[in-house]
């Protein structure tokens, strides 16, 4: 319900009289009165609804329920009256209005003549191809000056499709003052390109920039389409799944659903292509936000298969030894002294000693020279001498290794 | 005895809504705003004055006790408001005492001369802008709005608003004109 009522149909529905539904009514006022944005977010459509009207962009039925609604609202009326004053005023400036035939007579003569109206629609099918073609390019174009802005520092966590590597840094908007120029007509291209010739790659592309500026419901909207108007399109399934990862982040009542969403979406990403590197690397961020510890270090494991050596696998090497130290962290204290003893007893010193380093700075009943020398005086009362020598062995083991690696002699025994 | 609203009870309810002055007076636009929608999307037949209402109860009780959410506490009396107004309505429709509703009193006709002096009052900047955003044919329109926030260097919703802006000056300007 929440992301609906926002939308800007809904909010020109309520406008235009057309919510009858007392719950979503409700829900609408409510949110009005409890939430700034939202109220600005209706300000701003009643106004671009009256500048419509004015400019004559409603449509026939959109024009009639914005006219039936005046009689009940004389502030509107007043700022339409306004708006029709400035439109007169801007028209009656000096313009140049030489007086010429007018375009639908010239037009009319024109097509009167068979062999021009021929050339015409050969020239009409070249026209739309292209604008198809020149789309194309113009959206490509942007992206890769949008990717060029963040070669330095990228605005999300996740990875975008075919953005290079860049440390993370969450800053909002340009990560540079001299970006902001840039990405503003970035945004003026890439809107009117979707408003001229709106199609999966236009809202790719536009869904591509929100997500860089970290507007993160608009960049679901956008995306959302071009992964319906392309289904088969791994690229834009991975940008959709990294919209509701980025979105998790931001909204934590949410963040589960988000990331349900999120793996769900990198998961297909890599059902239509195996090799989409960002979705595999995304995913395995998923599935580790999602707590799955065990399928996220199989999945980083299966990202570092295929791609060892970039910036990218460094990030994806942290991960996986983030899990495997937290594992150790989350297991329980015997759990982590009986580790520590299979490999103490299969003379596997660096397994032991891993065990050990992970868990000496913890300072808790968890610390492998602690449980020994309970062990030890356990067995010592019990009377049991071969645990007892044991545990007291593995502590030397220990000492010994502290003394001469870190000149450590607190763990000496 | 019914109580009035007086010019002391206003101004500390606008220091109710904000302490600061000049913030007291957005906030106070903007709960007109709030209430006038809602009223006049619940298809209310005098929205303003129900609104006017729903302010003048706001401003008696917020002199009298505390209350901590301004917001929904005035939502709560809209909606109070909208409810009695249905009432009344209702009692109209009887057919004994059945009263026409007077028709919606027009606003005074738009003032041309209030419109030039207030265009007048704004920026220099922000009156080219508001002329150039109405002035060309609609589908010249998506190519002019980009050329106008690339100019201003700013994009197409911040366009938008800050034309939503100057539009509400000029209409506050233009409604003190014409009082």
């Amino acid at each position: 319900m929440g992301p609906s009522l926002t939308s800007e149909k809904t909010i020109r529905e309520y406008l235009l009289g057309q919510v009858s539904d007392e719950t979503t009514l409700e829900s609408i006022e409510e949110r009005l009165f409890a939430d700034e944005d939202f109220c600005s977010q209706v300000a701003l459509a009643e106004d671009g609804l009256i500048n419509d009207y004015v400019l004559g962009r409603l449509d026939e039925i959109d024009a009639e329920r914005f006219r039936a609604t005046l009689s009940t609202n004389p502030d509107r009326r007043f700022r339409l009256e306004l708006t029709q004053a400035l439109r007169e005023k801007a028209l009656a400036r000096p313009a140049a209005t030489a007086a010429r035939p007018s375009f639908f007579s010239s037009l009319a003569s024109f097509f009167r003549q068979p062999m021009y109206a021929g050339a015409f629609a050969v020239l009409l099918i070249a026209a739309a191809i292209a604008v198809v073609y020149f789309s194309s390019k113009n959206n490509q174009d942007q992206l890769v000056e949008l990717r060029s802005i963040y070669r330095e520092a990228r605005p999300t966590e996740t990875r975008i499709s075919e953005f290079d590597y860049a440390p993370l840094t969450q800053l909002r908007g340009a990560p540079n003052p001299a970006a902001q120029g840039r990405l503003r007509r970035i945004e003026n291209n890439l809107i009117d390109a979707n408003e001229k010739n709106s199609n999966a790659q236009t809202h790719h592309a536009l869904g591509v920039f929100h997500l860089t500026q970290q507007e993160y419901p608009e960049a679901i909207s956008e995306l959302e389409i071009a992964s319906k108007l392309d289904a088969s399109n791994a690229k834009f399934h991975n940008d959709l799944g990294s919209a509701y990862y980025e979105l998790a982040k931001t909204s934590p009542p949410k963040r589960v659903q988000a990331l349900d969403h999120a793996l769900d979406e990198f998961t297909r990403a890599t059902e239509l292509d195996a090799n989409l590197l960002e979705a595999l690397f995304n995913r395995s961020l998923t599935l580790e936000g999602l707590g799955s510890r065990r399928e996220a270090k199989e999945s980083w494991a299966r990202y570092l298969q295929k791609d060892g050596s970039s910036p990218w696998a460094s990030e994806a090497r942290k991960h996986l030894a983030g899990l495997e130290k937290e594992q150790t962290l989350f297991k329980k204290d015997e759990v982590v002294l009986r580790d520590f003893m299979a490999a103490y007893r299969d003379q596997d010193k660096a397994r032991a000693l891993k065990i050990h380093n992970e868990t000496k700075g913890l300072l808790t009943t968890v610390m492998v020279p602690w449980q020994l020398s309970q062990r030890y005086l356990t067995a010592r009362t019990g009377g049991n001498q071969t645990e007892a020598r044991e545990s007291l062995a593995a502590m030397v083991f220990i000492g010994d290794f502290e003394r001469t690696q870190n000149s450590e002699f607190f763990f000496l025994s | 005895m019914k109580k009035e609203v007086t010019r002391e009870k206003f101004s500390s309810f606008l220091e109710w809504l904000n302490p600061d002055r000049d913030r007291a007076g957005e906030e106070y636009e903007r709960l007109r705003f709030r209430l006038s929608t809602f009223f006049a999307q619940r298809r209310c037949r005098f929205a303003e004055e129900l609104t006017d209402e729903t302010i003048n109860r706001v401003i008696l009780k917020s002199s009298e006790e505390q209350i901590e959410n301004k917001l929904a506490y005035c939502y709560g009396v809209a909606r109070n408001v909208y409810r009695e107004s249905l009432r009344k309505e209702r009692e109209h429709l009887n057919i004994d005492e059945i009263s026409i509703a007077a028709e919606v009193p027009e606003e005074p006709s738009f003032s041309s001369e209030c419109l030039d002096q207030c265009l007048d009052k704004l920026t220099p900047e922000n009156r080219l802008l508001l002329l150039e955003y109405f002035s060309e044919a609609k589908l010249a329109k998506i190519e002019l709005h980009r050329r106008i926030s690339e100019s201003l260097q700013t994009t197409q919703t911040a366009l938008r608003m800050r034309v939503m802006r100057t539009k509400q000056k000029l209409k506050i300007c233009v409604q003190e004109c014409m009082a």
